[in-house]
């Protein structure tokens, strides 16, 4: 089929982008203009095909242009970086690229700029690959630099409570609770911690102590329906749990293993390990449970990464 | 005033009276609205006001955020919310996890802050206000080249009023004094609308282009949402080549128009890298959605139900963060208008010849093909789970919606009654516009 007059639009249209994508990617190394729009479009593309790791590094090259938010992307990628990496169980790599971020510096105003969860979670991969020393000195810091904040302190309680000083943990959860005492996903946090050490009577209080501040928090609904079938048999609990979790949080996929838990249910069976929150390994903003506030997960000892 | 043309209508344009109804409505919401109840209004002052000044971001939020216990609504009817009490659900406040500036075309930020500048006030509600008056502007422009798009489809006043007539969906209005870029994409899409309108046409075909590239050109600066409609110029430019043959464009054209798309990509990628990598991830997350979470469906027959129900609530009537509802009988009179609507077209496309009187079918068609893809882009992200689709997105094609409905509804109506149903349908929408303004009073002065 002939397509008369196409070839002036198809020719003159595309030939000059083809030669901005030659100069862009054959000559980007000689000219330091192009050189900086081939990094911008190829961490862009890293971004796009979830590979954080190659992105952080193509950006830690230093070839960005500054300004425009380029910090924020800059910061949002290392998170992203170290995150999956830590996810999958990569802990030296992902301690390097929260280490990144620990002490920011803006190449483009030039202040430093401390990261308090990016300090935590390092912590944690130090923590994970046997260095408690370093693990505990970043949580130390965290907390003086926000002492508003509880997560460092629910994180030195889990240290503590691993450790078989649970009279340190019990403090440290005390301070955490200070300072948010109204939000129930702390109250699932530390009430994992100590069902983890066989303390199930104490966790079941802490699970119902979230759910008396906080009625709406999905993760302590889910774990006192999970202790009430593995407690006291009580699958008509259980199911209610889950109704009420469906209407509140319809997105948390996990509480269908407690519903088919629930419907399947014989007296002393044991329950499988049902986490609280779902770590969605992708960019920062698009977390929909914000790992920040669920520590626990990142301490079970049989917990190597996703 | 059955057939008459419009050839007379250059002093006074038939459309005048709709404009200042419109802009009258406008208006009165804009100014009625509690100040920070448009959607994500906190997020776009700060954008605005920050241009002018980058260096006062921080003092520009905290004293956002101080306004906003004061003056919010739900802060004055004791409601706690994280929007005006962040910190105590330990969530980072609004202003911070949408990064205005830096994740948005700057081109509205831009104009904005220069009029916000006009004034010279340090009072951010004086600033706030001004705004809303620049978004009823910016969506007067889009009502009045409506105007003139009608002109290209009826030959009749009549039913060019009737097809105007859907300015006055109440979430329309009162979205066009939104501190918001879209009211900017409102125009481009007009002009899109227009350029494809005008590309059927050998004696036009100069300002097809021209407008054409001009919308291209403003509308990623602005609010891209309105490029949904490039599609529409596209099967335009592919449909009206055969009346084109005639005239032939010139070759030096095309390199032209390739260098500068070129250059401007380059330049766009290396001063505004932040938009660059938005865009781009944003046009990923299309083919990663599907494959995000494999242990769930992608499309679930619930959510459609669902789904329907939310968007035809948030079409018409669903106030930013006023969240207002309209009566069910408001709903019903739009339901039963667009069933009507829907039976019109099939009698349009199945009857007689006479139904399909007016409306040239090449231009008809460019615009059934402008609006499918305008509802795929407006409706495609909640499909894939993303919080990105919202009934409003439409409104970048509301010229299209109207003239389809109105072609419908014309083949619905008896003839005999063409007029008495226009009289009346004008003054029910009118009347429903007033009612839902009543509510937005309510909240302004009851609290």
């Amino acid at each position: 089929m002939k397509w008369p007059g196409l070839k002036a639009p198809v020719v003159g249209l595309s030939l000059p982008w083809i030669i901005l994508f030659v100069i862009v990617f054959g000559l980007g190394r000689f000219v330091p203009v192009a050189s900086k729009v081939r990094t911008v479009l190829t961490t862009v593309y890293f971004e796009a095909v979830r590979d954080y790791s190659s992105a952080a590094k193509v950006m830690a090259r230093g070839s960005m242009p500054r300004g425009s938010g380029m910090e924020m992307w800059e910061r949002d990628v290392y998170r992203s970086a170290g995150m999956s990496m830590m996810l999958s169980g990569r802990f030296s790599e992902a301690a390097d690229w929260f280490g990144q971020l620990v002490d920011y510096r803006d190449g483009f105003t030039g202040q430093h700029q401390k990261d308090y969860f990016a300090k935590i979670y390092r912590g944690i991969c130090f923590h994970k690959l046997g260095y408690s020393d370093l693990a505990r000195l970043d949580w130390q810091n965290a907390a003086e630099a926000f002492p508003d904040r509880h997560d460092a302190f629910v994180v030195m309680g889990h240290d503590r409570l691993l450790e078989g000083d649970i009279a340190g943990a019990y403090s440290f959860y005390i301070m955490a609770l200070e300072r948010a005492g109204q939000l129930g996903p702390i109250y699932a946090d530390i009430g994992d911690a100590w069902r983890y050490i066989g303390q199930i009577e104490m966790a079941r209080n802490v699970y119902y102590r979230g759910l008396q501040v906080d009625p709406a928090d999905v993760f302590c609904r889910l774990r006192t329906g999970e202790l009430s079938l593995e407690l006291d048999n009580d699958t008509f609990y259980a199911k209610q749990a889950v109704n009420i979790i469906r209407r509140t949080m319809p997105t948390l996929g996990v509480v269908d293993t407690l519903e088919r838990a629930a419907n399947n249910w014989m007296p002393g069976k044991q329950l499988p390990h049902i986490p609280a929150a779902r770590f969605e390994p992708g960019p920062a903003y698009t977390w929909k449970v914000a790992p920040t506030r669920l520590y626990f997960e990142f301490f079970r000892e049989d917990w190597h990464g996703w | 005033m059955v057939g008459k043309t419009t050839k007379n209508c250059v002093l006074f344009p038939f459309w005048l009276p709709i404009w200042i109804v419109f802009v009258c409505f406008a208006v009165l919401y804009a100014v009625w609205t509690p100040p920070f109840m448009y959607p994500d209004e906190p997020t776009h002052l700060v954008g605005c006001l920050e241009t002018l000044d980058p260096a006062i971001r921080e003092r520009l939020e905290r004293d956002v955020l101080e306004l906003m216990s004061e003056h919010h609504l739900w802060a004055r009817a004791g409601v706690e919310s994280p929007v005006i009490e962040p910190e105590k659900f330990y969530q980072a406040p609004l202003l911070r996890i949408v990064p205005t500036q830096a994740s948005k075309p700057f081109l509205y930020y831009q104009i904005a802050a220069r009029v916000v500048g006009l004034a010279d006030s340090k009072n951010l509600l004086v600033s706030l206000f001004l705004l809303r008056l620049f978004g009823v502007f910016l969506a007067s422009i889009s009502v009045a080249i409506f105007g003139v798009i009608v002109k290209e489809i009826f030959t009749e006043q009549m039913w060019q009023v009737g097809a105007m007539t859907i300015v006055f969906i109440p979430q329309y209005v009162y979205m066009a004094g939104a501190v918001n870029p879209m009211t900017t994409a409102w125009i481009t899409g007009s002009m899109l609308i227009l350029s494809g309108l005008w590309l059927l046409k050998p004696e036009r075909r100069y300002q097809g282009w021209f407008l054409l590239l001009a919308a291209c050109a403003i509308a990623p600066l602005t609010h891209p949402s309105s490029l949904a409609l490039l599609p529409l110029c596209l099967t335009a430019a592919i449909l009206g080549r055969k009346r084109l043959r005639r005239h032939k464009i010139p070759g030096w054209l095309w390199p032209l128009a390739g260098s500068v798309s070129a250059l401007a990509a380059f330049i766009i990628t290396l001063r505004k890298p932040f938009l660059v990598r938005s865009t781009l991830l944003r046009s990923a997350e299309l083919i990663h959605g599907l494959r995000v979470y494999p242990d769930q469906p992608a499309i679930n027959p619930g959510w459609f139900w669902e789904f329907s129900r939310w968007f035809w609530r948030s079409t018409i009537l669903n106030f930013g963060w006023l969240t207002v509802e309209g009566n069910q009988w408001i709903y019903t009179f739009y339901t039963i208008i667009v069933c009507a609507i829907i039976v019109g077209w099939f009698l349009r496309i199945l009857g007689q010849p006479q139904r399909r009187s007016d409306g040239d079918p090449l231009k008809v068609t460019v615009l059934v093909a402008g609006f499918l893809f305008m509802l795929l882009a407006a409706t495609g992200p909640y499909f894939i789970r993303s919080s990105l689709s919202q009934g409003r997105y439409l409104f970048s094609a509301w010229p299209v919606i109207g003239i389809l409905s109105a072609l419908g509804l014309k083949s619905f109506i008896p003839v005999k009654y063409h007029l008495v149903f226009i009289g009346l349908f004008l003054f029910i929408t009118c009347f429903i516009c007033s009612w839902s303004l009543y509510f937005v009073l309510i909240t302004r002065f009851y609290f």
